[in-house]
């Protein structure tokens, strides 16, 4: 039952997770067992992490309220914390616990070490209750009808048990609003939900906004390096890599943009989230660029999908400009770029507009810097990528208007919202642009409803399927748009 | 192809002439790391092994070691293998504080080789001490590192030395490490005259070997060497 992700998976960890606890406990008789539950249940965690002495445990293991679990098994050789199986990616340490010498697990070793000679434990008493505001949702805002319409599927599914459901929006389409009306009809169940996203950048900026939809609802936002580990919430809005430490936890859980790294790339990520589900769980899958596999899906009708293929201020998405430039690479290679460029930069249709520059790798953002002040005094320049400490300041620059241009790498294909940008992709050929990054990219033109419409080129010295695909998904979308209106 | 023990990317070694017919001994590392973690080449003060272009003032010794030196210090002189710098410390912390054991294999063939560079022709015979965990931190981490490092070398250990329980060192400032009282106990004592050569992880204001040093000098052994990881 739990093949949601098959086709996502190259190498697939086992997902036979017989061996968590089936059912709960009736034992009540323990003092702070709510407040137990409430920290404990639906974790999976190392004695470490458990805030209790050791004869609070023993006590607890006793009553039969904790559970022990062995956290790697030798056949076959697998993490029950990560899942990982890869042989290279477990060590072997000679243990002065146990004196023995035996494996721990090197892939998840970031999140505390799970080592052989220590088991996991799971909490196996009540259930525990959060209480139920009267008023779940304050947001008052209004839904376009293609929002609604997805709004409405997702809440059916969210009803329903044991589903799953795929929402295929536009970028800037208002993914998180859409999600609103059916969050507030599970917590009114009691249900527990998880929002789980591959990226922290994404868990800050979606926390203090969930928060103020959901003021009386307590809600947690996990990352690497959040301060809040350990307030119990209804409500997680979490990294993929943080969901380790859950074991059938929730109820729904919605994965926020599925296309992206690394839930495509590391199949152990997907055996995280899969059994940080309840078995009767619902899955809710965003995304605005579905890979092949899960087109496959959608194709043959075996995942449910709603399509919301207009932005929220009603207009199609601005379609990319195939631009050829056979100097493309020569002038790269001396710090420049094409007269391929530059005719596009002279014949804007508003010049006032922000350039938003994609360039393919980290160093080339950098060389390209010196030569484009040169050639555009008038532009406040900056180049950001992912290894750069004051990538966040320049972000902040940009979103001000105090830079004019700004050379980046793909770290700003998506989860970022300028106002009004044109958008150029300069060596759109390169491998590190595939289709769904394309897609993303274009799509940070013309998110305003004050400016809706924007420029998109692709540079390039020889088209690629990629960016065919990526042309093609694009006006199939506004081609979907122009029927719902 | 096995991944790099560090990066995790794919450890391609580069085929030459040289390694065609015979080829190297593997490397737990990519050729990208391996360049990050080079041993210590020049020595700037030759009483702890400093890093560096060489001091030049009257006896050659850095400002920390001529302060140590008013204070009638044992130690005779200390030796690292790495310098302490960024990938150095990223790896230690690793290694040391989320316990991932196997990175002592990045560091194995460098460890051998700077001890033979530095020790092995100065003494026929030596003794190693490595520096000791405290119980409760022992239980922690699953291993020493001290140990893990001594058991490279081609000398037996011996357990001289117990730690009370106290704070991290690398938690404290550099004022409270030099201040603070010896944490260590003789707990058994050495017959023989072989050298004694203490072995810790990292060699940061020398409070904890000197400590350990001063104690062993009082039982009576005079010749103290140390070999740390990293300086």
């Amino acid at each position: 039952m739990f093949n949601h992700f098959k086709d996502l998976r190259q190498k697939r960890p086992s997902t036979d997770f017989s061996y968590l606890p089936q059912g709960e406990s009736v034992n009540t008789d323990y003092p702070n067992i709510e407040s137990l539950a409430k920290q404990l249940a639906g974790k999976l965690l190392l004695r470490e992490e458990l805030p209790l002495e050791a004869n609070q445990l023993n006590a607890l293991l006793e009553k039969n309220l904790i559970e022990t679990i062995p956290s790697i098994t030798t056949k076959p050789l697998q993490c029950r914390r990560c899942g990982n199986q890869d042989a290279s990616l477990f060590g072997k340490i000679p243990c002065a616990r146990c004196n023995k010498t035996h494996f721990y697990c090197r892939n998840c070793i970031q999140m505390g070490r799970v080592m052989e000679c220590t088991p996991l434990y799971c909490w196996t008493g009540p259930p525990p209750e959060f209480p139920i505001p009267k008023q779940i949702c304050a947001w008052d805002g209004k839904l376009t009808p293609a929002q609604a319409q997805a709004a409405q599927r997702i809440t059916e599914a969210m009803e329903q048990s044991n589903t799953e459901l795929l929402c295929w929006a536009v970028c800037g389409a208002g993914k998180t609003e859409m999600l609103f009306q059916g969050i507030t009809k599970a917590l009114a169940q009691g249900k527990h939900i998880c929002l789980a996203t591959p990226r922290a950048d994404v868990v800050r900026e979606l926390l203090p906004r969930l928060q103020k939809a959901f003021p009386q609802t307590t809600i947690t936002g996990l990352y690497g390096g959040s301060e809040d580990k350990q307030t119990p919430a209804p409500f997680v809005i979490a990294t993929t890599h943080q969901l380790l430490r859950y074991a059938r936890a929730f109820d729904v859980i919605i994965i926020d943009e599925i296309d992206a790294f690394p839930y495509h790339a590391d199949p152990k990520l997907s055996f995280v989230t899969t059994r940080a589900a309840k078995l009767q769980a619902t899955f809710i899958y965003l995304t605005a660029t579905p890979r092949k596999d899960l087109q496959r899906r959608i194709k043959s009708k075996s995942l449910p999908t709603v399509f919301v293929p207009l932005r929220f201020h009603g207009h199609p998405l601005p379609e990319p400009q195939l631009v050829l430039s056979f100097t493309l690479h020569k002038a790269l290679a001396r710090n420049q770029l094409p007269q391929g460029f530059w005719s596009w930069y002279q014949k804007r249709t508003h010049p006032a507009r922000q350039l938003l520059l994609f360039i393919p790798t980290i160093a080339q953002t950098t060389q390209l810097l010196p030569s484009l002040k040169k050639q555009l005094p008038n532009h406040t320049i900056e180049a950001v990528h992912a290894n750069d400490n004051d990538r966040e300041e320049k972000i902040q620059h940009f979103r001000a208007k105090q830079i004019t241009l700004l050379l980046t790498t793909t770290i700003l294909e998506r989860g970022v919202t300028f106002p009004s940008v044109d958008v150029a992709i300069i060596d759109a050929g390169h491998a590190v642009f595939d289709q769904a990054a394309l897609i993303q990219m274009a799509g940070r033109a013309g998110r305003s409803p004050d400016d809706p419409t924007g420029e998109v080129i692709f540079l390039h010295d020889g088209k690629t399927e990629a960016m065919l695909e990526a042309k093609r998904m694009i006006q199939q979308m506004n081609q979907r748009g122009r029927t719902i209106d | 192809m096995t991944n790099c023990l560090w990066c995790n990317k794919a450890n391609e070694p580069n085929v030459t002439w040289k390694n065609f017919f015979i080829p190297d001994k593997p490397d737990p590392l990519c050729t990208t790391c391996r360049a990050n973690l080079q041993p210590i080449s020049k020595i700037a003060c030759t009483s702890c092994g400093r890093p560096g272009e060489s001091v030049t003032n009257a006896n050659s010794l850095c400002r920390d070691c001529e302060r140590w030196q008013q204070q009638r210090a044992s130690l005779l002189q200390n030796r690292s293998v790495y310098p302490y710098n960024e990938t150095m410390q990223a790896m230690i912390a690793q290694w040391k504080y989320r316990g991932d054991y196997c990175l002592i294999e990045a560091f194995q063939e460098q460890i051998r080789q700077q001890f033979s560079v530095h020790y092995a022709k100065l003494r026929k015979n030596y003794i190693l001490v490595p520096i000791p965990l405290s119980r409760e931190r022992l239980h922690e981490r699953a291993f020493n590192q001290a140990e893990a490092i001594a058991k490279l070398l081609p000398f037996p250990s011996r357990h001289l030395l117990a730690r009370r329980h106290g704070e991290k060192q690398s938690k404290k400032s550099r004022k409270a490490r030099i201040a603070s009282p010896n944490p260590f106990q003789l707990v058994a004592a050495e017959q023989s005259q072989a050298t004694i050569l203490l072995v810790d992880d990292v060699y940061t204001t020398g409070a904890t070997l000197h400590h350990a040093a001063s104690l062993l000098n009082q039982a009576r052994h005079h010749d103290i060497f140390t070999f740390t990881l990293a300086r």
